[in-house]
């Protein structure tokens, strides 16, 4: 994804902030929008602004100001509670991405080792790869009820979910990125008469890595996704997923509420893609650009 | 050699990341969810201890906390009960989960979304009626005009899925009014922000608004009047509002009872594991309709993030559809089942009554033996005031 420059500390400060200059582009545009379209502004019960024009998208109920939802984030969690909302919802977070941390594991295990299996095994690879192709047109909301069937509601439901969200990914990367070896490379392996082991371990794992780095990203994501739809239907008692159910239905009264949890969740998501991009600028150091991306 | 190192590592990495993450964290071992073995002191002599599960009709909140007392204040352990809670909310539907053969042994839904639900082959029997009334409620604004089911005509009419919506429905149907051609039938979110949004009327093609909302005496018509009008800067009144209360338009049906599967109840001895359950639900609902600032409190502990001013309201408004049961708590008043089955059938929601079988009250009765004050004669409704945003 990124070239390895001379000067890394610079580049990653310059990232920052582009960044930063990005945030508060969106606030300044968020609160113009508000000023210009949005609901009157009291303060100690007097009217200090009315908005020129009225548009449905910038009231109060669609689009808190930011600086409610932030004073709401640092406020507590329900009235008198010693937990602040943010609080709250970071331990929601730790709650989701551990479920989803699992099924990002066992998914990508899972992908690894079918593709694995597919790329030694033609017979095998053309009775199964339709299966695994057909089990993903299936919508997760109508497979997560047979799931909880099976499984009861526990945790284990969840991860199931997150699970199927993450295998598919990554083994139809897997299985691209183990037979993308230069010809030549498994030509002269089998010139030293390289068993089939040296040859997926030495060969065909190394050159499968950019693929299944790109497949991570994807399932990185989607683990949340899959964690936070299983966690409703799943019975849990703690979770994102329960979380924007809570304050979805808060939404009328304190919209705020339900716009931080969002913004947790797209942190949780955005701060577990780092993570795999990171892992992947380590393990793929020194391997020139073109190989990924 | 190198690169198939750091494939080594991160594999490692990976195995290591899902033994870490292989969780210890079941719905079960939450702080609060399970019955606390220590709180109520030892089963009595010959009880044989169950555990069990019991799906909630919604997300925590204190529609529930006589449950959560029941558990707290250990009379569930005094019967030798431990009881886990299943929350619902959102796609969760307690009649479907409880149907299951692994699934809960007890379940709390709504009379008309299960016998529904019985239609299409569910085993569960009715075991106890916990609210005497029903709370649901079609509210709109004032000057939309909307004062009964006949005046569904020609508007957005919204009601939620999920079998929660068959009162709404089954009235329409009644007042001869058909979804689709003579009314609209909105989706309806799970707050109230479509009705506010028709403040200044409800546009045809708008899709942001419905014209009347379904709400739910205890929840969504605080949430309105806990809603702070913007162009005011005050909380709504409720003058502001039409409110049609299905109990006195008689098409109201039956809500929050307890069901257990025919063949669960079936097997040897889990009559009597029911019973108990039945007898500590009371119990806590009784400690509940005593004491309601301890059940805020409960709910708060069960995880349910609504305000405390909300929490309160709710619990006083629970009270009132438990408070006074005249027959006793969870009795059935039969004439107020015929009216569920009346409205249900002309409003075809049901194809055609239940046979018998759909409820049986000797479990609640025997459970009831014994209990002190099981009908709340002398309850009075105190006054709970809105807190703006249910805080």
């Amino acid at each position: 994804m990124t070239v390895q420059t001379a000067r890394p500390r610079r580049t990653i400060l310059r990232r920052i902030v582009s960044f930063l200059v990005f945030i508060v582009a969106v606030l300044v545009v968020w609160e113009a929008f508000k000023l210009l379209a949005g609901d009157p502004i009291f303060v100690d019960g007097e009217k200090i602004w009315d908005p020129p024009l009225t548009v449905w998208l910038a009231t109060d109920v669609n689009l808190p100001h930011t600086w409610v939802i932030w004073n709401r984030t640092l406020a507590p969690v329900t009235s008198g509670a010693k937990e602040s909302l943010g609080g709250y919802l970071i331990g929601q977070a730790v709650f989701t991405m551990r479920e989803s941390l699992t099924g990002f594991a066992i998914g990508g295990v899972l992908g690894i080792a079918l593709a694995t299996l597919f790329v030694h095994f033609r017979l095998i690879e053309r009775a199964f790869v339709p299966y695994v192709v057909a089990s993903q047109t299936i919508p997760i909301i109508a497979l997560a009820p047979l799931i909880m069937f099976f499984t009861g509601h526990n945790v284990s439901s969840v991860i199931i979910i997150a699970t199927y969200l993450c295998f598919f990914p990554v083994t139809i990367a897997m299985l691209r990125g183990l037979r993308s070896p230069d010809p030549r490379a498994l030509e002269l392996m089998r010139s030293y008469a390289a068993s089939r082991r040296a040859v997926l371990w030495k060969v065909r794992f190394p050159a499968s890595l950019p693929y299944l780095f790109t497949a991570l990203k994807i399932t990185a994501t989607a683990s949340i996704v899959g964690a936070i739809v299983g966690e409703g239907p799943g019975g849990m008692q703690e979770g994102l997923g329960r979380a924007l159910m809570f304050f979805s239905q808060q939404y009328a009264i304190s919209p705020e509420k339900l716009w931080a949890s969002i913004f947790v969740t797209a942190g949780l998501g955005i701060l577990f893609y780092l993570a795999v991009v990171g892992a992947e600028q380590w393990v793929l150091r020194g391997r020139p650009q073109a190989a990924f991306g | 050699m190198r690169r198939s190192h750091r494939f080594m590592a991160l594999a490692g990495a990976a195995m290591l990341a899902l033994a870490a993450c292989t969780p210890s964290g079941s719905s079960s071992e939450s702080p609060g969810a399970s019955s606390g073995a220590s709180a109520g002191g030892s089963a009595g002599a010959g009880v044989t201890p169950a555990t069990v599960q019991l799906q909630l009709q919604w997300l925590d909140q204190s529609q529930f906390s006589g449950y959560y007392a029941a558990d707290a204040q250990g009379y569930y352990a005094a019967e030798g009960i431990t009881v886990t809670f299943l929350p619902g909310g959102g796609t969760v539907s307690p009649q479907e989960v409880g149907s299951q053969p692994n699934g809960p042994e007890f379940s709390l839904a709504w009379v008309p979304k299960v016998l529904q639900a019985r239609e299409a082959g569910s085993d569960l029997v009715q075991i106890a009626q916990m609210f005497q009334e029903a709370p649901t409620l079609s509210v709109s604004w004032k000057n939309a005009g909307i004062t009964s089911p006949a005046d569904f005509k020609s508007k957005k009419v919204g009601a939620w899925p999920f079998g929660n919506e068959l009162e709404v429905v089954a009235s329409a149907t009644i007042a001869g009014l058909k979804a689709g051609t003579d009314y609209t039938r909105v989706e309806q979110d799970f707050d109230m922000s479509e009705l506010i949004a028709a403040k200044d009327g409800c546009d045809a093609s708008a899709t942001n608004c419905v014209d009347v909302a379904e709400a739910m005496i205890y929840n969504e018509w605080a949430q309105l009047l806990e809603a702070t009008d913007p162009d005011t800067g005050k909380l709504y009144q409720p003058e502001q509002f039409n409110v049609i209360n299905y109990n006195d338009i008689g098409t109201a049906m039956l809500q929050d009872s307890l069901w257990a599967r025919a063949s669960w109840l079936a097997e040897a001895g889990n009559e009597d594991v029911a019973t108990r359950f039945l007898r500590a639900s009371f119990k806590g609902w009784i400690y509940c309709r005593e004491s309601p600032d301890d059940c805020v409190q409960y709910a708060l502990d069960h995880g349910s993030v609504w305000g405390k001013g909300h929490l309160a309201w709710m619990m006083n408004e629970v009270n009132a559809l438990v408070w006074p049961s005249p027959d006793g708590i969870g009795a059935l008043d039969t004439a107020k089942w015929d009216q569920t089955i009346e409205t249900a059938t002309a409003g075809q929601i049901l194809t055609k009554a239940p046979t018998d079988g759909a409820y049986r009250t000797d479990l609640a009765d025997a459970a009831r033996a014994g209990l002190d004050d099981p009908i709340g004669t002398d309850w009075t409704k105190p006054t709970v005031e809105v807190t703006p945003g249910g805080e």
